[in-house]
């Protein structure tokens, strides 16, 4: 019953609610949230790709778990750049609110 | 492992992913949504270890719900306005209308597509993963293993240098 559909269900799941996280939040740190969902739904995909479906050849065995941790790894470093942004953000505009980051110039 | 087994923790780690996600989408706090993407995370690495990805699964432990989640705290915490209330925002009701609408498009996109497609499977076996992956990333991933020490080393620089406070120049 838990075939390679299942998974690839959650991680469409995954990726909707991390864009409707996206789309419909006013707070940055939130959309980051959305974010990361995004990212783990990749993962998931990646993963589940590499467990169920035959290589061409013997060489790419787990060559999805590889693409997984790399994947994690430049999440971990948007991660600390975005927020990095959100916190100038805050300097420069007093809020976190997209409402009010509304000006080009500094 | 059982068939029984397998099915029955696939479904409990589906649904902490799920409600976890959910709970990131509906809760107006902000640390709400924080603690329940840590379910979600903690689902997720629940989830790589019935895929045979045992290493993945303590690497997202460590990296995703011990690093990042972190960082997104003190991000919070850091931004928080005393004065008033910004760990809650109240959203304009035709936000919520288009961020669902646009979820359940994508979601009923995907899922159609996800089932109608005949997908070769094969035999599933597990094993662990750990010699594998070290075999992999020294070996046909050598290139992109150093260049993400790089990509690090890049990030950490910038975000650093992002939030530096100038100096004055009072005394040279």
């Amino acid at each position: 019953m838990m075939g390679l559909t299942s998974f690839l269900m959650i991680a469409a799941a995954l990726f909707a609610i991390g864009v409707a996280c996206i789309v419909s939040r006013k707070n940055i740190i939130h959309m980051l949230m959305g974010v990361e969902l995004i990212f783990n739904a990749a993962v998931l995909n990646f993963v589940a790709f590499d467990h169920f479906v035959p290589k061409v050849s013997t060489a790419l065995h787990f060559s999805g778990q590889v693409f997984g941790l790399f994947i994690i790894v430049l999440a971990a470093a948007e991660a600390a750049v975005a927020l990095a942004l959100v916190l100038c953000v805050n300097r420069v505009f007093g809020s976190v609110d997209v409402g009010q980051i509304n000006k080009m110039k500094g | 492992m059982s068939e029984t087994f397998y099915n029955l923790a696939f479904s409990v780690l589906s649904l902490l992913i799920l409600g976890g996600a959910l709970g990131v989408l509906f809760f107006k706090n902000l640390l709400h949504s924080a603690v329940s993407l840590f379910f979600c995370l903690a689902g997720m690495s629940g989830l790589y270890i019935l895929l045979s990805a045992d290493f993945l699964a303590v690497a997202q432990l460590l990296i995703y719900a011990g690093g990042i989640l972190v960082l997104m705290i003190f991000g919070i915490f850091l931004t928080a306005n005393i004065y008033g209330k910004t760990h809650e925002f109240k959203e304009r009701k035709s936000f919520w209308l288009v961020g669902l609408g646009v979820g359940f498009v994508l979601f009923s996109l995907l899922a159609a597509i996800i089932s109608k497609t005949p997908w070769a499977l094969q035999t599933v076996k597990h094993e662990s993963s750990v010699e594998h992956l070290g075999n992999l990333l020294l070996s046909k991933y050598i290139l992109p293993f150093e260049l993400i020490s790089v990509v690090l080393l890049f990030a950490m620089v910038g975000s650093v240098l992002l939030v530096k406070k100038e100096m004055e120049d009072t005394e040279s």
